[in-house]
């Protein structure tokens, strides 16, 4: 170690690194170049995610508009409204609920999420309207603000009236950012805000099944609205009311930032490694030329370490000029983003600055510039073996290859890059516990991958050869044969290739996955039209309606509002204080369960029916499909859940609990006499609990009627005629919903498809330095061949044949890996199991990839079937 | 005359399966300095390995070498590494120059490699390279030169530090009649005027002739010096 140190500060040994380089910097500045992409990857993943948190952070208050919010799925109660009166504080009030609603002349209603806010809100921020200044004018004007993209697409204009219910209000300007909620990023429906009196005083609200209640509190003299909550815990469990600080709020979206940021990450840090790979492969074989210059200068006395450190240094420089240039491509991309942050979507609920951060720059420079010179090591350490006794005798340059596998200074580098990989991994993460779970999981995911995509090579090449029969033509053989060639670093290509398609085809097949199910040939004589909140009493009425419209009435589905009161004899409340408590008692065993608070809070939208529905399968139990309607409710109804909840509730065949009927103040015990597994995806009518016809048949709260329109014409039509008849059913067109879907699935997809993106680079750059670093074998080889009588055509067909073959390999390890890796998630995550993959789109993507690589390589080849034997032969080939 | 090379008992074996495969078998021998000496013997005889082992390119199996006044056989690898910089310089058939340095920049090495990186060594390259013939050929690379070019350049750079021997392992073997010729003058008026001494193996008869002490290998044994 002393004498590699002494070496590297030896000016000789640099001025040999410069000397050695001249000849060939171009090329090692283009191997250097594998890790760009990497590197800037995580600059630009790194950068945003701290320029997100900071915003988030800086701006909770504004996220929430208040300290604390308040909201009821009903109502407020009397008890509810006590709360509030307790909590104190500046209050504003807000009701929001979905809705049809017209535009100006247009008569083709659209589903939005209406807001009705009261004066004061937002306590905390602004919101900015187009025109300026607008936002308070709400209240002494009673119009309403929508959405800029909503108003074009429904071709209305400032100044427009829309109708919803019994209102009629005028457009009074557009949101040009969302205003302050408690909700996720997007809404499905656009969304429209008027004052808190226009919807208090409609009639809408008494016909709604669904609405939301909410309280806004400013409570600057609490420094804690946390433990502030907890003193009212009781009344909030009681009341089932859900609260929300503006400290969990932002750390929601923060929590949101932070898991999209690891998933991206991992992709910039596989980038990272595959340019890793590329640099350790480019300098083999940098290595492997110079080894009798490295022969010649021990010859001469020049130590190991000297030599070592002249390559060490190159491969130094190398790792530099890769992390700089990463660096500045990284930071002027986000430069070049910031520039745009004005012109985000107004949908995040927030501002941004977007800037290189220089935590983020400098970690990634040293993530960079390690892992480059980890992967640079590992070749550079057979000079240490390189012997002088070679200059006299060829061929026996190195008696350190049979001993790599033992080399301890070798596993001591895969150690240190897997380490450094987990630490860098580990520190990231703000929760320890949490951050070595992850950092665990980069590490194994980097290992598994790129583990299994060079075992699939092998086996794939060893599968090849053994195939190979001599009847085969010559050029096919010899294409085989040259994946078998020393250094033609066939491994390095298997990676850079298949990772790349690992990464995209996951991505493509992923989001195949989702939007096959609710692709229009799979919904073909399905319901694509749901009309919630028809009145019981108009149902029939409503059936007439759909038909004359032009469409086809599939279905209705009585609804009755339920509600958890008691789960095997535990008043529910009881359950909730106790979870509480058992919360905040850090001696309690952790593994105990715990029913989620959701399912004990919230109102469950059930139906009756004497048959079980084609989306259903009976699991368990004996479905009851009447039940005589002589019993009174208070008596037990037998009942079937969906096993999944029953799982949440902790509860099984034979079990009883007890539920509220919504709007009727009556309860009712139910027995769970079977389970049922649902296909939510199949986007049909589906529910957690069924009870039997006959037995709830007079609490029905509302219907919904489903129904199958062909044509936009059609449910247009459909549309209109119910938003004249009814105006406050809500009627959801699914075709727009999957619009929605594939738009957010589109916009989710692009960072992926960008760091993806920098993937392939990578791949392509290792890939062109793989070919660089090999032609010299191939134009020996080709050399070869043309002295023993092989045409040029002939030498083109080979090459043809090799990139083809090595192309093919990787393709298919990585579309196989990416089908496998699908496959699994779609039947354990997406409980698909009649996923049908899309095998044309497959093939033709990959043999676009073949083709693609195929011309690359013939193109980085070019001239090595006209070279001249004698020349090659002159030059010692 | 004092030997600056001597020899006792140097054998060199290597494993072969289970048993041992003798390539030099006790070997004495003692090089005057200043003397010219050339080891010859057929294919197989030992000629390289006996090279590689006083050069101390090389352990030995067995004996000892005494390299001016060094046992070079109980030295590590970097001290063997210390005595070539300071003591040997080396011919090789094959060239064995730096495919990306310049003529002057493969000359200048050795003096370089033990610290002398000045005009001085630049001078004394340049007059090496112009002794040699290549004065116009300073900045070429050994690409762009013959093979008889090449050697001259080899020449040059194993006189530069001034070495008290020098190996050379069939300097002509590579080389056509007339280059052939003028290496071996070359070589032999450097070796008068620095008083080096010249180690040479070789098949050619002549040239080794033309040295005074003759040492004979075969089957790895000595045969006649």
């Amino acid at each position: 170690m002393i004498a590699f140190l002494k070496s590297l500060s030896s000016a000789w040994t640099w001025k040999m690194a410069y000397r050695d380089s001249r000849s060939t910097k171009w090329k090692l500045a283009l191997f250097s170049t594998s890790i760009v992409f990497g590197v800037a990857a995580l600059v630009i993943i790194g950068s945003l995610k701290n320029n997100l948190n900071d915003s988030v952070r800086s701006q909770s208050k504004s996220l929430l508009g208040a300290d604390v919010q308040i909201s009821a799925r009903q109502e407020f109660s009397e008890a509810s409204q006590e709360l509030s009166k307790e909590i104190g504080g500046e209050q504003a009030r807000e009701i929001s609920f979905t809705t049809m609603l017209t535009v100006g002349e247009n008569p083709s209603p659209r589903l939005v999420s209406i807001r009705g806010v009261e004066a004061g809100f937002p306590f905390y921020g602004e919101v900015a309207t187009e025109p300026a200044g607008k936002w308070d004018t709400i209240h002494s004007n009673n119009g309403v603000l929508v959405e800029e993209s909503f108003l074009i697409s429904m071709q209305g204009k400032i100044g427009d009236v829309v109708k919803f219910g019994n209102l009629e209000l005028p457009i009074i300007g557009t949101l040009a950012q969302s205003p302050p909620s408690s909700s996720g990023f997007a809404s499905m429906t656009p969304t429209v805000v008027t004052s808190f009196d226009v919807l208090q005083g409609s009639d809408l609200l008494g016909s709604k099944s669904l609405s939301f209640h909410r309280t806004y509190f400013k409570l600057p003299d609490v420094s804690d609205h946390k433990e502030m909550l907890e003193q009212y815990q009781p009344v909030i469990d009681a009341e089932r009311l859900q609260t929300t600080t503006a400290t969990q709020r932002s750390e929601r979206i923060e929590s949101t930032i932070n898991n999209l940021y690891l998933f991206l990450n991992l992709i910039g840090f596989s980038s990272l490694f595959l340019g890793g790979i590329g640099i350790a492969g480019a300098i083999h074989i940098h290595v492997t030329e110079r080894i009798p210059s490295v022969v010649t200068l021990r010859c001469l006395g020049c130590t190991s370490s000297n030599a070592f450190s002249i390559y060490f240094i190159q491969g130094v420089c190398m790792g530099i000029l890769g992390t700089l240039l990463g660096v500045a491509f990284g930071c002027v991309t986000v430069l070049i983003g910031g520039a745009f942050a004005d012109s985000l979507p107004a949908a995040i609920p927030f501002e941004i600055t977007i800037t290189p951060v220089f935590y983020e720059v400098m970690k990634s420079a040293c993530i960079g510039f390690m892992i480059s010179i980890c992967f640079a090591l590992l070749p550079l350490l057979k000079l240490r073996n390189v012997s002088p006794l070679a200059a006299l005798r060829q061929g026996d340059s190195t008696d350190g290859e049979a001993k790599s596998a033992r080399d301890l200074l070798r596993w001591l580098i895969i150690f240190a890059l897997a380490g450094t990989a987990f630490l860098l991994a580990w520190l990231d993460n703000a929760e320890m516990g949490k951050g070595a779970l992850t950092a665990a999981g980069y590490v194994g995911f980097l290992a598994l991958t790129f583990g299994l995509l060079l075992g699939c090579g092998l086996l794939l090449r060893s599968l090849l050869k053994f195939c190979v029969r001599r009847t085969w033509p010559f050029t096919l053989r010899q294409g085989v044969s040259a994946l078998y060639r020393p250094n033609n670093q066939t491994s390095i290509f298997m990676l850079s290739i298949g990772l790349g398609v690992f990464f995209l085809f996951t991505l493509m097949l992923m989001q195949n996955i989702i939007l096959q199910g609710l692709s229009p040939e799979r919904m073909a004589g399905r319901p694509n039209v749901f009309m919630v909140d028809v009145p019981p009493e108009d149902s029939a009425r409503a059936v007439e309606t759909i038909e004359k419209s032009g469409s086809k009435a599939l279905g209705a589905a009585p609804i009755i509002q339920l509600r958890l009161t008691e789960v095997k004899g535990i008043p529910v409340t009881d359950i909730l204080r106790e979870q509480s408590a058992r919360a905040d008692d850090n001696t309690a065993d952790a593994s105990e369960r715990k029913i989620p608070g959701w399912v004990l809070r919230r109102s469950f939208r059930s139906t009756f029916r004497s048959e079980l529905a084609d989306t259903e399968e009976l699991m368990a139990g004996e479905w009851v499909g009447t039940y005589d309607s002589s019993a009174t409710v208070g008596e037990v109804i037998p009942i079937s859940m969906e096993e999944k909840i029953a799982k949440d509730i902790g509860v099984e065949i034979g079990d009883t609990i007890k539920m509220e009927i919504e709007g009727f103040g009556e309860e009712a015990v139910l027995k769970i006499t079977s389970l049922r597994e649902v296909d939510w995806r199949s986007m049909e009518l589906n529910f957690f609990i069924v009870l039997p016809s006959g037995a709830v048949d007079d609490y029905v709260a509302f219907n919904i009627l489903t129904a199958r329109s062909d044509s936009p014409e059609d449910r247009a039509n459909l549309q209109q005629a119910m938003f004249a008849s009814w105006p406050s059913v809500s009627v959801i067109d699914l075709s727009l919903i999957l619009k929605t879907v594939q738009s957010v699935l589109n916009a989710a997809s692009k960072a992926i498809q960008v760091m993806s993106l920098f993937t392939l680079i990578t791949g392509s750059i290792v890939l062109i330095s793989a070919l660089l670093s090999g032609r010299k074998i191939r134009t020996k080889e080709t050399v070869l061949l043309r002295v023993l009588g092989a045409s040029q055509g002939q030498i083109a067909r080979i090459l043809a044949v090799e990139y083809a073959l090595l192309a093919t390999l990787a393709t298919v390890a990585g579309a196989g890996l990416a089908t496998i890796a699908s496959a699994l998630l779609s039947h354990h995550l997406f409980d698909s199991e009649t996923y049908v993959f899309p095998w044309g789109t497959l093939l033709f993507s990959a043999f676009t990839v073949i083709f693609i690589i195929v011309v690359l390589g013939m193109l980085l080849s070019r001239g090595i079937s006209k070279t001249p034997p004698m020349h090659a032969l002159k030059a010692g080939g | 005359m004092s030997s600056i090379l001597e020899t006792t008992d140097l054998s060199k074996t290597y494993p072969s399966g289970n048993s041992q495969l003798t390539v030099l078998d006790a070997v004495n021998i003692q090089i005057p300095t200043g003397s010219t000496a050339a080891i010859v013997g057929p294919s197989g005889s030992g000629k390289t390995t006996l090279l590689g082992l006083c050069a101390g390119l090389d352990r030995a199996s067995s004996g000892r070498v005494i390299l001016d006044g060094n046992d070079i056989t109980s030295f590590s690898e970097e001290q063997r590494s210390e005595l070539r910089r300071k003591s040997i310089g080396f011919i090789f058939q094959n060239f064995q120059l730096m495919p990306n340095l310049t003529a002057i920049e493969n000359v200048m090495i050795p003096a370089e490699l033990q610290g002398k990186h000045g005009a001085e060594t630049l001078q004394r390259a340049k007059d090496l390279l112009d002794r040699v013939g290549l004065d116009s050929r300073m900045q070429h690379y050994p690409k762009q030169l013959s093979g008889g070019e090449q050697q001259r350049v080899a020449i040059a750079r194993a006189f530069i530090h001034q070495p008290k021997i020098l190996f050379a392992d069939e300097p002509t073997g590579n080389l056509d009649e007339e280059s052939s010729l003028l290496i071996e003058e070359m070589l032999f008026e450097i070796n008068k005027e620095l008083g080096t001494t010249l180690v040479i193996v070789t098949h050619d008869n002549e040239l080794a002739q033309k040295t005074q002490h003759l040492i004979k290998l075969k089957g790895g044994k000595l045969v006649s010096v």
